[in-house]
């Protein structure tokens, strides 16, 4: 039995310490430049959208047919869709489903990827041919395509079941590349001690490979977000799953097909209004990755 | 059937530029083709899109072909062209038929072709080349429906039709007329020699029918899969050349009325949707356009870039079906309920600003039309259907229904919710739903709008029975039974079989029955009548008899009331044919006369319109 023993406050301050300087210093790599900042911004604006968002408006928001593609004015900052609705409601309450479906498509890619990648890595055998072999079926099924397909049979209306597909049909680069890496650093001085000293292979999969492949996986995850993002707006935009009028990639799709946007300025804030949301949530991702990217690897904090 | 096809294909229209080619696409160019797109640019080149071939690469020029390249009223001549007259369905102008007569009994039709027709190739268009092409039109299905039993040559430029014995369908007239000529120098080859045989065997009864039928389908698909090297065209041009972006027709020296056809070549051009369309229009690249879906922003844009905005009647309606099958839909108070809560201005506002107008109520025929069959106090008499959420409150209430936190729930106490079925690309069609998803939702049925990929999915799943309440068009006029079947003809498993009428279930693959109405219903101060059973009697009325019309108007009468009171359909807004003309190049357009802007231009030309500036 192991025994307790309390930490008088002071110790606990000073183990304290250490985990403040760390979250402290996580703030700076945050701050350090403009473009990190404003990447931060723009993510903490959209997740708070996403959350608050579908709270500020009705659940049905009102059309009005009298105002249908009305320029931006106070009562409309973005001016009105097709049926009389407030542009700006639609992308505020339309940023939920973009978001949590892209968050879930990244998590399942990331899941499944550095698991399947982990694993086959530092198994090999068998266990590696045979994850690497669905891992290949699944890099040689056109994502894109396979998504319109499934959309005919799926009802991608809720973003967890758009997630869980994107997902599922994205973690194959990942896999390979944790895969490599994987198998360069088993072979690693470290790891053969760890081996030698009759450690479990889940242990030193998960306590001291995943550490060294952690920075890879987390740009990946960013990555996969924006990816995913593209990949449910395009399924929207070609107007293959459920039609519902605040979804960014319907917005788009009724811009260019119905509302004539690209030649008509009548309805350009509708246009715009999504591709600017989704470029600078893509944006806001790549200038982000640089700060995780310092974050993993303290070394580029001394260049 | 042509006819049905025809009648499908007004709305297609409307709905296919509606759709960004989800049906006809793509481009490359057939191996004949010079690679160089080509000049055009004479002053007497008209340049025009075809409403229903957006030009599709390795597409075969075969009319018969589903998805082909040949462009109706220029390179394909019928024997004639519907009037599209509410008033008379037969009326019909002349095309490859210069004359006809029908007999009394209206079963026998004989044509007098243009003494002076001829095919590109210079040998005359003959009697021989029309009864080979109504063999092909028994292969694809045209003609079967108006009853056509033989096809006698009488003389060189005389050819007769009967219907089959004992039947007398009162679309003969214009279920022949409507049909194309194609050259029997090309087409006869396809045909085995006892092809006359199997169209009397499949006319019969029992297995010998059946496997008739069957040759007769296989006959069909070789004639579909039949690519032409050139375009042989009775027409008034024939391609010349055709590549991805455009297809280059010349005039046909040997044409009938080739004196009245002044562009000396047309320039068809490509394309994938409505969105390019417009921009062909802004451009001023167009001399004419069909009728295409628009936004009325776009629409002023159109304007200013001096197209002319041409407006023609049109007799097709959209509507809301409901398949009264599934329950709740079955119960006439829920539908009835449903008709007062959608705001039919609003939807039509939005759905289809520029060719639409909200329909007065819900009858199954076009609002312009009603009084053709109503009298002015009979038409007073429908029920409006005004927007009134109080009243269809008090119908769900009176239907057990009930409403607890603002939801509707169904008697059964499970929450009511509706799922609307459209079409991706249909934008009138999945803007007016949008509305009225926002409409129902408000009132306490969360709905939600479910889109096929392409309309070919949407009907084989509507067939199945997948949709309970789903986009629908109805009222495809000119004529009284062509308008009701859309509601109690084979999409409410109505098919008939001599004096037989038949009804089949739903998924039965005799008729794409998915509106399951009763087969009887009680209408308030009409007593019990049979919707069916009176549509098909629509067919038999002699129409050249004395009193036909008014026998027709009588059971047009009761269908509307009984409509209207069962509400099998919401009908939402009523079409208007809007085209486009440019006056930059052309003049002398056939504004106000209705029966030819139904046609293409290349007929107006047929006809001496379009003269280059």
């Amino acid at each position: 039995m192991t025994a307790i023993i309390p930490l008088l406050p002071e110790e606990a301050g000073a183990a304290t310490a250490p985990v403040r300087r760390r979250r402290r210093g996580r703030w700076r790599l945050l701050l350090r430049t403009p473009g990190r900042v404003f990447g931060f911004a723009v993510i903490a604006l959209f997740t708070l959208m996403a959350i608050i968002g579908p709270y500020l408006y009705p659940r049905n928001l009102p059309i009005d047919p009298s105002a249908i593609y009305a320029g931006p004015s106070l009562a409309h900052p973005l001016g009105t869709d097709f049926e009389g609705t407030d542009v700006l409601a639609l992308i505020v309450t339309g940023a939920r489903y973009v978001l949590l479906s892209a968050v879930i498509a990244a998590a399942v890619t990331i899941a499944i990827g550095t698991a399947a990648g982990l694993a086959s890595g530092y198994y090999r055998g068998l266990a590696d041919s045979s994850i690497m072999r669905v891992t290949d079926f699944v890099l040689t099924i056109p994502g894109f395509p396979l998504l319109i397909v499934l959309s005919t049979v799926w009802d991608f209306g809720s973003p967890y079941s758009m997630g869980l597909v994107l997902g599922i049909v994205g973690w194959g680069g990942l896999a390979r590349a944790v895969r490599s890496q994987t198998l360069s650093l088993r072979e690693r001085s470290f790891l053969e001690a760890a081996r030698g000293l009759g450690l479990p292979g889940r242990h030193i999969i998960w306590r001291e490979i995943l550490p060294n492949v952690a920075p890879y996986i987390a740009m990946n995850l960013l990555l996969s977000i924006t990816g995913a993002i593209y990949a449910e707006v395009g399924l929207f935009f070609l107007g293959v799953v459920p039609f519902n009028t605040s979804n960014w990639g319907v917005m788009l799709n009724i811009a260019v097909f119905s509302a004539g946007a690209v030649t008509s300025p009548q309805a350009l804030t509708y246009l715009l209004s999504p591709l600017i949301c989704i470029l600078l949530l893509t944006l806001a991702i790549v200038l982000l990755l640089n700060a995780v990217d310092e974050w993993f690897n303290p070394r580029l904090r001394e260049i | 059937m042509k006819s049905r096809r025809t009648h499908v294909m007004n709305p297609r229209r409307t709905r296919y530029l509606a759709v960004p080619a989800a049906i006809l696409a793509a481009a490359a160019a057939l191996s004949a083709c010079s690679s160089s797109a080509f000049a055009g640019g004479g002053q007497a080149t008209f340049t025009a899109i075809d409403e229903t071939t957006p030009i599709t690469v390795g597409a075969p020029m075969n009319p018969f072909n589903a998805t082909n390249n040949t462009f109706p009223g220029y390179d394909i001549e019928n024997l004639g062209w519907t009037a599209n007259d509410p008033a008379n369905s037969n009326q019909t102008l002349p095309g490859l038929a210069q004359t006809w007569t029908l007999s009394p009994d209206g079963t026998t039709l004989t044509v007098h072709l243009q003494p002076k027709a001829g095919w590109s190739n210079g040998k005359p268009v003959t009697a021989s080349d029309v009864r080979v092409s109504a063999a092909i039109w028994f292969t694809q299905s045209y003609v079967q429906a108006y009853n056509l039993g033989s096809v006698k040559v009488i003389n060189a430029k005389t050819v007769q039709f009967t219907q089959i014995p004992g039947s007398s369908n009162n679309q003969f007239e214009s279920g022949i007329l409507q049909n194309p000529v194609v050259p029997a120098s090309e087409y006869g080859k396809l045909l085995p020699a006892s092809i006359w045989s199997i169209i009397a065997a499949s006319q019969g009864t029992g297995k010998a029918a059946a496997a008739a039928t069957t040759q007769l389908t296989t006959i069909g698909k070789k004639v579909t899969e039949f690519a032409p090297k050139t375009d042989i065209s009775a027409g008034p041009f024939a391609i010349a050349r055709i590549n991805s972006g455009e297809a280059e027709l010349v005039k046909n020296k040997y044409f009938y009325a080739a004196s009245n056809i002044r562009p000396s070549e047309v320039l068809m051009l490509h394309y994938s949707g409505n969105q390019q369309i417009w921009s062909y229009m802004q451009a001023g690249r167009l001399d004419a356009a069909p009728y295409t879906s628009m936004p009325t922003n776009v629409l002023n844009q159109v304007v200013a870039a001096g197209n002319t905005k041409v407006v023609a009647p049109s007799l097709v309606a959209v509507a809301l079906a409901f398949d009264q099958k599934v329950y709740p839909y079955g119960i006439p108070a829920v539908r009835q309920a449903l008709a007062y809560v959608i705001n039919r201005q609003a939807v039509q506002r939005v759905g289809e600003a520029v060719s639409g107008i909200p329909s007065k109520t819900t009858t199954g025929v076009v609002s312009s039309a009603l009084s053709d069959y109503l009298s002015p106090g009979q038409v007073s008499g429908l029920n409006m259907y005004p927007t009134d959420p109080a009243k269809a409150t008090a119908l769900l209430k009176s239907a057990h229904f009930t409403q607890k936190g603002g939801q509707w729930y169904l008697p059964n106490g499970k929450p009511w919710t509706i799922t609307l079925s459209n079409v991706s690309g249909f934008s009138d069609w999945v803007a007016g739903s949008s509305v009225i998803k926002s409409e129902l939702t408000s009132f306490g049925i969360p709905t939600s709008v479910k889109l096929a990929p392409d309309y070919a999915t949407y009907l084989t799943n509507l067939y199945k029975g997948s949709y309970p309440v789903a986009f629908w068009l109805i009222a495809l006029g000119p004529g009284a039974y062509s308008t009701f079947s859309r509601i109690y003809g084979t999409y409410d498993g109505y098919v008939p079989s001599g004096a037989r009428l038949n009804r089949y279930p739903t998924g039965n693959a005799a008729a794409d029955n998915f509106l399951n109405t009763p087969n009887s219903v009680s209408v308030p101060g009409l007593g019990t009548v049979s919707p069916g059973q009176l549509t098909n009697q629509l067919t038999s009325v002699n129409l050249s008899g004395s009193g036909g019309i008014a026998q027709q108007n009588a059971i047009m009468a009761k269908l509307i009331r009984a409509t209207n009171y069962t509400v099998p359909v919401i009908q939402l807004w009523d079409y208007i044919n809007v085209q486009f003309v440019n006056s930059k190049r052309f003049t002398h357009w056939p504004i106000g006369n209705n029966a030819l802007l139904n046609a293409s231009p290349g007929v107006w030309m047929t006809y001496g319109y379009v003269h280059p500036k």
